[in-house]
């Protein structure tokens, strides 16, 4: 078993095995040796850390993705399927997504950013950048003629 | 403390992970929301993945470009030009037409297929466009694809996109987005074939290559089986609609029965054609290429095989594969570098060159030419040179081009084997034409008069046969008329008497190309026919 300790202190004793689905984790084991130290993730707080876990818990016995895999990575990012599981598992408000996605880019588990970042991608398909904006947050720093700039430069890709 | 959105994602994330998946029209919209996220979706990083992504494209590592940025690019790439070439022109490339055109389509073109009187082509959206004439017959009597300033295209609608083609001399076969396989008899009407087995490779996604044989078809499965769809024309001409001006395709389904061809011999490892892992497995069929009866197989090791059908048709063939009477025959000098290592072209030093050109066809006529015009560098007797032979060898395509049969590996330093689909003696020993080895060749490409190859630096190159049918030494470079830029060729393709590539802008100017078009210039004083007239 395996002792992780969070931003927020809370302890979450798991299996070698999903807390090995982040490769920082399975660097750190394997780095350290047989032990009983707890291992600090600063970055990640228990909500999160939970949520995560329950991801890697569900897919503990698939096999790691290879080298292969990672160099296969191009593909497996073209298309934004996600699978039926990982689809409810990521339902979530906002801000627990993006705690996911830096949760996943911290602990190395490329499975998992893959499904937040595809589950932010499918979120801005089909929309306006209006809708983005009000989707995300995000305030307009474009003056109207800026705006329309951008669009007339792009007008060759607006039919793909 | 603000809530998280997008822009508290890492840069590399949002650029490698959100922006690349997304379609062009959302990554337009997604710029136009702040300038940090307009900065992201125009930056180098992101265009240059994206060009690896969506056209397995790369800027060539010789010939960079400065000053332009890789969205401009990735912008050439999916909006390539199509120019085509009469062969027998690579020298001397002839500026007007009829010898050279520039194919449109209004859409943006993805890949195209030359067949013996036609190009076809497939757009972004798996439209099909086709060029020139719709049935080329027989080969000894086929017409040739009708050069001109304005070829216009045909739209060939299709219940689904379609994702691959290929042109055999008779038909066309045509694998759409639910990987089921159409046979296109003419351009007026489209077959579904149905079959169980056919069936559940569609569903299941599991169809490597169709390929368009004269008499067959033959589909080869992801799993290396291969199988074979014989083709009565004459009973789709008789159903050809007499008069149909619409211009719209009928399609209707055809039951077509398949049969399997036999599993591979027991075969040799190849010597460093594989890499280690690969070698434990056994080889399977991962290519074909098909002429009349001729079916060339290629395994994913590099090993070349080659089966001959029977004439006759569909019942004959089923009873051959049932008595066991079609077998895959290995050819070993086609696949290994110890056995291509011993062509005379490497051992006899003393050996005229011109002998072992397969495609030579009038040696007197060389030396009347040769008195004719002394001052023409084309006509020079062939001067002998002894390439160094390969130490390892990895075929990684076949192809079949008119009667001759093509392999060859490509890369940095590629092997080219030729032989002739009608000599089988030239299937047991190739020839290794001297003039060919250990250029860096991305595609190979044979027509009736020429050879063409595509450079991984994206460069068209070639040799024209000259009067006395042998081939110059080294090869020219082949130039778009009219046109001062450099152009960097995303793929070639040939047939008959005809070459294609698909290219698109690169060097403001081309230093090559003037050169060559000056050579061509003082040396093309006397009119230089066609070689595609004059067998």
């Amino acid at each position: 078993m395996v002792n992780l300790v969070t931003s927020d202190n809370e302890s979450f004793t798991v299996e070698k095995a999903v807390a090995s689905r982040s490769v920082l984790i399975k660097n750190m084991l394997e780095d350290v040796g047989e032990s009983d130290q707890p291992i600090p993730l600063p970055n990640v707080t228990a909500s999160v850390l939970k949520k995560v876990l329950e991801y890697c818990d569900h897919h503990k016995n698939e096999p790691m993705p290879t080298s292969e895999d990672l160099a296969a990575e191009d593909t497996r990012k073209r298309t934004t399927d996600i699978g039926e599981w990982d689809q409810k598992f990521i339902q979530v408000d906002q801000e627990m997504l993006f705690e996911i996605i830096l949760a996943a880019n911290y602990l190395d588990i490329k499975p998992l950013l893959d499904v937040g970042c595809k589950t932010v991608a499918n979120m801005i398909k089909g929309k306006t950048p209006e809708e983005i904006r009000k989707l995300f947050n995000i305030v307009n720093d474009f003056t109207p003629e800026e705006e329309a700039q951008i669009k007339k430069e792009n007008e060759w890709a607006e039919d793909r | 403390m603000a809530p998280l959105t997008i822009t508290s994602v890492p840069l590399e994330i949002v650029t490698g992970n959100i922006l690349l998946c997304l379609p062009l029209r959302d990554l337009v919209a997604i710029s136009c929301c702040n300038k940090q996220l307009s900065t992201l979706c125009n930056s180098d990083t992101l265009w240059k993945r994206k060009l690896k992504f969506d056209y397995d494209f790369s800027v060539p590592r010789n010939r960079p470009l400065e000053n332009v940025s890789y969205k401009a690019i990735y912008q050439r790439v999916c909006s390539p030009w199509l120019f085509v070439w009469k062969c027998g022109h690579i020298p001397f490339p002839s500026r007007e037409p009829p010898n050279f055109s520039e194919l449109r389509i209004g859409a943006r073109m993805v890949s195209f297929v030359a067949a013996c009187s036609a190009f076809y082509a497939l757009d972004d959206k798996g439209g099909l466009y086709a060029w020139g004439e719709e049935s080329c017959g027989p080969r000894r009597s086929r017409s040739k694809f009708p050069f001109g300033t304005e070829v216009p295209s045909v739209r060939l609608e299709l219940p689904n996109p379609i994702k691959s083609i290929s042109i055999g001399t008779s038909w066309i076969n045509a694998v759409d987005s639910l990987s089921q396989v159409w046979f296109i008899p003419d351009w007026h009407q489209a077959y579904r074939i149905v079959d169980p087995v056919l069936e559940r490779l569609s569903s299941e996604a599991l169809i490597a290559q169709v390929e368009s044989g004269w008499r067959f078809t033959a589909i080869l499965a992801k799993s290396g089986e291969l199988h074979i769809v014989y083709c009565r024309l004459e009973d789709f001409f008789r159903r050809r609609p007499s008069s149909d001006c619409s211009g719209n395709i009928i399609t209707t389904d055809i039951s077509l029965r398949l049969a399997t061809m036999p599993p591979l011999p027991a075969l040799p490892a190849i010597k460093g054609g594989a890499g280690g892992s690969e070698e434990a497995l056994p080889p399977k069929l991962v290519q074909v290429a098909t002429s009349e009866l001729i079916i060339i197989g290629l395994t994913d090791q590099g090993h070349v095989l080659q089966a001959v059908m029977m004439a006759g048709g569909e019942p004959t063939l089923f009873e051959a594969l049932e008595r066991g009477k079609i077998l895959w025959n290995y050819l070993p000098f086609f696949s290994e570098a110890e056995k291509v290592r011993m062509d005379s072209m490497y051992t006899s030093p003393g050996t005229d060159a011109r002998t072992l050109d397969p495609l030579n066809y009038n040696a007197n006529l060389l030396w009347r030419i040769t008195r004719q015009f002394p001052q023409s560098a084309r006509a020079r007797p062939y001067s002998r040179v002894v390439p160094t032979p390969p130490s390892t060898l990895k075929i990684d395509q076949v192809l079949i081009s008119g009667e001759h049969i093509c392999a060859y590996s490509s890369g940095p330093s590629s092997t080219v084997l030729l032989g002739n689909a009608n000599n089988t003696d030239d299937l047991r020993r190739p020839k290794v034409l001297p003039t060919h080895q250990n250029y860096p060749v991305a595609r190979f490409v044979v027509t009736d008069h020429d050879s063409v190859f595509l450079t991984p630096e994206g460069r068209v190159m070639g040799w024209n046969r000259d009067f006395g049918g042998e081939y110059v030494e080294e090869p020219c470079a082949l130039v778009v008329p009219g046109s001062k830029k450099g152009w960097l060729f995303l793929s070639i393709a040939a047939e008959g008497c005809h070459i294609g590539g698909l290219a698109i802008e690169w060097e403001e100017e081309a230093v090559n190309t003037r050169a060559i078009a000056q050579e061509s210039e003082s040396e093309g004083e006397y009119e230089y026919e066609d070689g595609g007239d004059e067998e």
